[in-house]
């Protein structure tokens, strides 16, 4: 991806449409527009339009008034805009409600950004676009606040859309790009202009800002003779490693997740500069193995099971070997969610943090994830989740990383032993039980998520709100039979003497009697699986049904 | 000129006037003011504030809205003002914003606004705005009383507070220290500039927060490392 390859793009669209001009309006209302979100360069986004001047084409961009690295308030960033609104059109880029913790808080934003972009562009801006939307966004209402919605139904269900978001452009995309422009389809294409312009963008800022930076430094530098004290970061590292910061420990129980190293990577790099440990317990035999680097084994501590133990006990096993004040457990199928930790740490000393929750499709076999969609959510309690975030979309999933566990909580509550699902839950349900309440995180904190996971399904704020207020309120019989209900019905790869042991056990501490249906399927378990070499032939059979490396 | 350190010298500062309100309006003429410029680096006068912080002093923080260097409106800014403003006060300047918008006004008071919303314990933000060098030397002068009473000095005129200072500043008159913080920490606006745009072009954002929140996190132990 170059620029030369977008001009090449942008003629062939040129061609087979017939037009130049690809900008919003009521003329291509239902056929073709292009879009350039700006998130990070509004000097790439200059030499991009620059270059579609030099085609005589007109596209869209949607520039960010809170974006981190460039500044709509300063002079020369503003020039930057008025240039590129002088041939194409000009919206704003911002965050949807969703990601603001209330209604107002979105809408001061929105008021002081759109006031922002008219008074550098001396005349009134008409559509926006999301930054990082969310899936409730997708399909939303034709106008926000009088600006035309880029993900209404309209433009975003009724059109085809094709972006390069994430930096994922192939061959398979533009073969869509041509086929529906061929077929006269609606279509809506985002273009990055960050993706494209690495030699171009580099040379726009070498001509234009240093120049002019150097200048203005020079200046700073004449007015003062003095030494520039330096900024030692050996020191600063050791600093933040030696001063009173609560030791974090990860808690990862593995069967050899291929993508284990890379875990490890993203911690190292994600908490450079806190102080943590990793406690890796290698449950039963390995499918891939994994050794730590020698840079990274004084901070790593491996512990093996003989025998597979399942999740729960290879957890308890970590956290016993741990030393931190505060845990972060870690399954086999989730991902580090960068800046977690710094988040919960920017409060104060945090509590029960649970915030973030995902999911994902196990693919770990190729490395990628994504997003779990169009899950079935039924059972008793369906009204009890319909108002909570993981739940809601799944009545089973509850992501242990996106717990952030005081140490302490460890001497009262134990994860049950054996289990090979419903642990997480459990485990909630029992430091719930001790009087520990839970809280989120402001979730914008959490930066570095984008290349791993898409914003857009992550739980919005308030649906995190309601879920831990949910946690924190819930009618305890009721949270109990819901688990129950869940650990009693369990996929038969999940079964084993453990799982009946805790069945038992739950029922007689929450009160709950198994129905009749539960009653058969344990009695069957118990008196048939349990005791017969069909138990052997199923842990066999099972033995790797969720992973699926082949995919 | 000696090596300047920032921890040392206030705490000389405090020491030498008996006080640790350096800020406008701290009832004494005779105590001087200090008022850290920012125009490049918004991470280095949130450290420079804690290095302040861990000495209990309490200053003064101009800072520039229309900066190349970092974006007041973003959500790291305004958190990091928020974080200024528990203890100091705050002032803005537009030197590199066009002037004349009334809309910049109420763009300051956004700014402000929003940085108060994070700031949980009362503070005090001043809500000056000056579009220039000229008008922050007014601004100055008229927190400190008008012309007559008022001496500015630069990192290169301090020493001068301790030596001679009586042949050097009137004894009615408010010294002002002016600061830069990038002058004091090695986050000077060339290499900061070439760190972020390298930044942009490979690891992003990731990697810009990464330095801000070291910094939080460090932040406390900054008068060790500064030497």
């Amino acid at each position: 991806m170059n620029l030369s390859e977008f001009e090449n793009l942008a003629l062939s669209i040129s061609e087979i449409t017939g037009k130049k001009d690809f900008r919003i309006s009521s003329e291509n209302d239902k056929q073709f527009f292009m879009r350039h979100d700006v998130d990070s360069s509004i000097y790439g986004a200059a030499v991009f339009a620059e270059s579609l001047n030099k085609l005589g084409i007109r596209s869209n961009f949607f520039i960010r008034t809170n974006a981190n690295l460039y500044n709509p308030l300063n002079k020369n960033i503003q020039d930057q805009i008025r240039f590129i609104a002088e041939n194409h059109n000009v919206g704003l880029h911002i965050e949807s409600p969703h990601s603001f913790l209330s209604e107002e808080l979105f809408n001061k934003e929105f008021q002081i950004s759109i006031g922002l972009l008219n008074s550098i562009l001396r005349r009134n801006i008409d559509c926006i676009s999301w930054h990082r939307p969310h899936q409730l966004d997708l399909g939303g209402p034709d106008q926000i606040l009088g600006l035309t919605n880029l993900y209404s139904k309209r433009f975003f269900k009724d059109f085809v859309y094709i972006s390069d978001s994430g930096n994922k452009w192939s061959a398979e995309r533009k073969s869509l790009l041509f086929e529906t422009l061929l077929k006269k389809l609606p279509l809506q294409l985002l273009i990055h202009p960050e993706w494209w312009l690495e030699s171009g963008f580099r040379a726009s800022f070498e001509e234009s800002i240093r120049p002019q930076f150097l200048e203005q430094f020079k200046d700073t530098q004449n007015k003062f003779t003095v030494d520039i004290p330096e900024l030692n970061l050996e020191k600063l590292r050791e600093a933040a490693v030696n001063n009173d910061q609560p030791l974090i420990s990860i808690v990862i129980s593995t069967i050899g997740r291929p993508n284990l190293r890379k875990l490890i990577n993203d911690i190292f790099h994600d908490l450079y500069g806190i102080n943590f440990e990793i406690v890796i317990v290698k449950d039963g035999e390995q499918i891939f193995d994994y050794e730590p680097s020698v840079e990274q084994k004084e901070k790593i501590k491996i512990i093996k099971n003989e025998n597979r133990l399942g999740p729960s006990s290879s957890f308890q096993i970590g956290i016993d070997a741990a030393k931190g004040e505060f845990v972060r457990i870690f399954p086999d199928d989730d991902d580090w969610a960068f800046g977690f930790v710094e988040s919960a740490f920017r409060d104060s000393k945090p509590g029960v943090i649970l915030t973030g929750t995902f999911l994902i499709k196990d693919e770990l076999g190729t490395g990628r994830r994504s997003v779990q969609k169009n899950l079935n959510v039924e059972g008793p309690l369906k009204s009890v989740y319909n108002n909570t975030v993981a739940w809601k979309r799944n009545p089973t999933f509850l992501a242990l990383p996106a717990m952030l566990i005081p140490r302490e909580i460890f001497d009262q509550v134990k994860f049950y032993p054996g289990l090979f699902n419903k642990e997480d839950i459990i485990l909630l349900q029992e430091i719930w039980e001790k009087g520990f309440r839970f809280k989120t995180i402001d979730r914008n904190a959490m930066t570095g998520n984008v290349s791993l996971k898409r914003s857009s399904d992550r739980a919005t704020l308030d649906e995190e709100f309601r879920f831990c207020e949910y946690i924190n309120n819930t009618d305890p019989d009721l949270l109990k039979k819901y688990i129950y209900r869940n650990l009693a019905r369990p996929h038969v790869a999940y079964v084993n003497f453990s799982w009946l042991t805790t069945v038992f056990r739950l029922s007689k501490k929450y009160g709950v009697k198994p129905n009749p249906y539960e009653l058969i399927n344990l009695s069957v378990y118990f008196f048939i699986g349990l005791s017969s070499p069909l138990l052997r032939m199923r842990s066999k059979l099972f033995k790797f049904k969720s992973f699926n490396f082949r995919k | 000129m000696k090596k300047l350190d920032l921890s040392s010298y206030s705490r000389s500062l405090a020491e030498t006037y008996q006080t640790s309100d350096f800020r406008f309006g701290n009832k004494n003429g005779q105590v001087p003011v200090i008022l850290v410029t920012v125009t490049f680096s918004l991470v280095s006068a949130y450290l420079i504030s804690r290095i302040f912080d861990s000495e209990g002093l309490k200053a003064n923080f101009s800072i520039e809205l229309g900066s190349l260097q970092y974006n007041p409106l973003s959500k790291d800014s305004r958190f990091i003002l928020s974080n200024i403003a528990k203890n100091h006060r705050i002032g803005f300047s537009g030197t590199n914003i066009a002037p004349g918008e009334n809309f910049y006004k109420e763009l300051v008071d956004y700014v402000i606004t929003e940085a108060s919303s994070y700031t949980k314990t009362p503070n005090e933000i001043i809500q000056n705005f000056h579009f220039g060098e000229s008008e922050l030397r007014q601004l100055i002068i008229s927190e400190c009383g008008g012309e007559e009473s008022v001496t500015l000095f630069g990192e290169n005129d301090m020493d001068a507070l301790f030596t001679g200072f009586e042949a050097f500043v009137k004894p009615s008159k408010t010294p002002v220290l002016i600061f830069h913080p990038e002058l004091w920490l090695d986050l000077n606006p060339e290499t900061s500039l070439l760190k972020s745009w390298i930044r942009q072009n490979d690891v992003q954002l990731q990697e810009i927060n990464r330095e801000i929140m070291l910094s939080f996190r460090n932040s406390l132990n900054l008068a060790d490392i500064l030497t």
